[in-house]
């Protein structure tokens, strides 16, 4: 195709893949939408396979000009179809979610209003940046309708829920329902109980996990090696193989719908000995003289130096401690079968169980018991990714 | 004045130092192994109790055979509860299901964090609120995810079988899909996780690797096969083995979702443990299975093992 461009350097051209791109770019909605109106079904694959081959003829025609380093042009051209595409494709989601949900007046007005925001956008800014927040913004929705659509299933009447087709938005939102999942569905009570073991587990992780990581990165004693490879070994443990015997040592210590027959077994961790113990050799040996210089005995030195020290290291613990501890599911579901003990993830399979005229119940105490970990999650994203991160490695 | 004033006390040591400190050198490592010991000690009783003498006692619990009924002393039969359980029909459709429930929910999972990964990683203003919703369901519980995709798949008022996703009998009920409706709630809640494993693993790439390549005319596809993916596989890797690790302990979106029917066809290990466990009162097969489902799980760990060590070696 350009065998001996390089005796003629002007000589450039239009990458064919770019006009091809942009030519089903714009053939989609010009034949497609004439089409909807007399086979909506035709119309709508119309669309569909120009969306589709402008985007596929776009990219491989700016992949084709990336690499012909300056000797093809186009690349504008294959930008406007790819985005051009993507607007069509939103265009067509909306219409038909609208067009469904409410009427076709709205339906037209807000996706003409769209189409006319993302054109301007287009036109006055960086196509290649409206074309990516697109995408991005169509994925984000798509991640969380399952959350969006159960928060407006908890504020419609159980009739507006098994209403087709469905409520998109709550015009009149029911309130009063999540007052009734708080009392009489026990959420109050279960998301106590949640509060309270999950806390009891967080601090206890983070006390055990200070003490022992602290002996290992600083103490001397006998069998220090030995005792260190335990605490590895336990993470090999999956908790599900140890339930039988838990659940016979908990019933015969009486501790069946307790606070702590929930949280003992979880007290310690071999990560959170092994993450601390990490932090504390990162711990400059200098400090650890200059400490001892000033008389400070192993238990000052650990609380008025390292632990300070190893912060992001125990609020990493802290956070994940609190993520798994909060979402336990198959230990309180053995050791609880009292209202009055539940956490809020048993609560849940309660709610599930109630009859379908309380399904909005169900679904605000769904959001209940999601809002306080959307809060840690807003509040503490990086100590929670840090902890994530490091926190795979027990799986 | 300073200089004497330093002097004197580190001579004072130094001359000080043979007579004195030997046996309270001694001494002070003696109480420094107590003080050791005692730190370890509170996790140590935790483990002992609660994970190494569990452990080992299932194979102690898998002689015995109990009783059909309660309170009848149970029998010792030895091994052949364990050639009985491992070789039962029950046993290899449950160890089957584990297995094509990690397949349908670890690589899907693993390639939609890392899409949503890869689209995230640019520098655009308010990126930071796509992250967040990005890793968002990594606060939804399994007991949240399995509400709310349950109710979505109810034939009654779900928005599935409106969309014309309908099979007869209904999604969670019908043989041929629950476990895909279940594995799919499983992709979405575990998502979050993916996608934050994937973006830290990006973000240890060098910036400098890329542009080189951009420098040399790899366009971005290009440069996604040949830069990003091998410098991301060890992350890969490790997601891989991990996600199957949490594959094979899943519990709860079966127990809300299908309770391990129907026919069985979602009856996971760590299902089957529970069932005999609470509703068979079984300890003796119940522990059989947990050791099949631990011999299992060391298994994966060994060869995630062998990838933390490949991590490490690249990270360097």
């Amino acid at each position: 195709m350009a065998a001996d461009v390089a005796t003629v350097p002007q000589a450039t051209h239009v990458n064919p893949l770019s006009v091809a791109a942009l030519v089903a770019a714009v053939a989609g909605p010009v034949v497609g939408v004439p089409l909807w109106f007399a086979r909506p079904m035709y119309g709508g694959v119309v669309v569909l396979l120009g969306f589709a081959l402008a985007l596929g003829f776009g990219f491989s025609a700016r992949g084709q000009i990336e690499m012909s380093s300056g000797r093809e042009t186009g690349r504008q051209l294959a930008d406007a179809a790819i985005v051009i595409g993507l607007v069509e494709v939103g265009a067509l989601v909306l219409t038909a979610l609208v067009l469904i949900t409410v009427n076709a007046v709205l339906a037209g007005v807000i996706v003409t209003g769209l189409t006319v925001a993302v054109l301007l956008a287009l036109i006055l800014g960086n196509a290649r940046l409206v074309a990516r927040y697109l995408l991005l913004t169509l994925l984000a929705a798509v991640v969380l309708f399952p959350i969006y659509i159960t928060l407006v299933n908890s504020l419609l009447t159980p009739e507006q829920i098994s209403r087709r087709p469905p409520s998109m938005f709550p015009f009149d939102p029911q309130w009063d329902t999540y007052s009734e999942a708080w009392s009489a569905g026990h959420m109050a009570t279960y998301l106590r109980n949640s509060f309270i073991v999950t806390i009891l587990i967080t601090v206890g992780q983070i006390v055990t996990a200070v003490l022992a990581g602290y002996a290992f990165a600083f103490l001397q004693f006998p069998l220090k090696r030995t005792l260190f490879v335990v605490f590895l070994s336990t993470l090999m443990v999956p908790f599900e193989v140890t339930i039988i015997t838990n659940l016979q040592t908990v019933d015969s210590l009486g501790w069946l719908n307790s606070y702590q027959g929930l949280a003992v077994p979880f007290l310690a961790t071999g990560f959170g000995a092994f993450l601390l113990r990490q932090a504390f050799l990162q711990v400059p040996r200098d400090l650890q003289d200059a400490a001892a210089m000033d008389g400070y005995g192993h238990l000052r030195f650990m609380v008025r130096v390292a632990v300070p020290l190893a912060r992001p290291a125990i609020a990493a613990l802290a956070v994940f401690g609190f993520l798994s501890a909060w979402n336990q599911y198959l230990w309180p579901l053995l050791v609880t079968d009292d209202d009055q003990y539940r956490t809020v993830q048993i609560g849940l399979k309660q709610l599930r169980g109630t009859q379908l005229d309380e399904i909005n119940v169900t679904f605000a105490g769904v959001i209940i018991a999601a809002v306080p970990l959307l809060i840690l999650l807003v509040f503490f994203q990086k100590q929670l990714v840090r902890g994530l991160t490091a926190g795979a490695v027990k799986g | 004045m300073s200089t004497t004033d330093v002097a004197v006390p580190t001579t004072g040591v130094r001359t000080a130092a043979p007579a004195t400190t030997r046996p309270r050198r001694f001494g002070r490592r003696v109480r420094e192994a107590t003080l050791g010991y005692a730190m370890v000690l509170p996790s140590l009783l935790i483990f002992g109790a609660f994970i190494i003498y569990p452990f080992l006692k299932n194979f102690y619990l898998g002689l015995y055979r109990n009783p059909p009924f309660p309170n009848l002393p149970k029998k010792y039969i030895g091994f052949e509860q364990y050639q009985d359980v491992l070789t039962s029909t029950d046993f290899y459709n449950s160890v089957k299901v584990t297995f094509v429930f990690a397949l349908l929910t670890v690589p899907a999972g693993i390639a939609l964090g890392l899409a949503l990964a890869v689209l995230a990683h640019q520098r655009l203003k308010g990126i930071g609120i796509y992250r967040t919703i990005f890793s968002s369901t990594v606060a939804t519980s399994v007991a949240v995810a399995s509400v709310i995709f349950g109710t979505l798949m109810n034939p009654l008022v779900g928005l599935l079988p409106w969309l014309g996703l309908d099979p007869r009998p209904p999604i969670l009920e019908n043989p041929s899909w629950a476990l895909t409706a279940v594995a799919v709630t499983t992709i979405w809640q575990n998502l979050g996780l993916s996608f934050i494993l994937m973006s830290s693993g990006l973000q240890s790439i060098p910036d400098e690797m890329l542009e080189a390549a951009e420098v040399d005319g790899a366009g971005a596809w290009s440069r996604f096969r040949s830069v990003t993916l091998p410098l991301l596989s060890p992350t890969l890797f490790f997601a891989a083995v991990v996600g199957t690790i949490f594959a094979f302990q899943s519990f709860g979106q079966i127990d809300l979702l299908t309770r391990g029917g129907p026919i069985d066809r979602t009856n996971v290990l760590t299902y089957f443990v529970y069932t005999e466990l609470r509703e068979r009162n079984n300890p003796g097969t119940a522990a059989v299975l947990a050791i099949a489902l631990f011999a299992i799980t060391l298994v994966l760990t060994l060869i995630q093992m062998r990838v933390l060590e490949k991590r490490v070696f690249y990270g360097r």
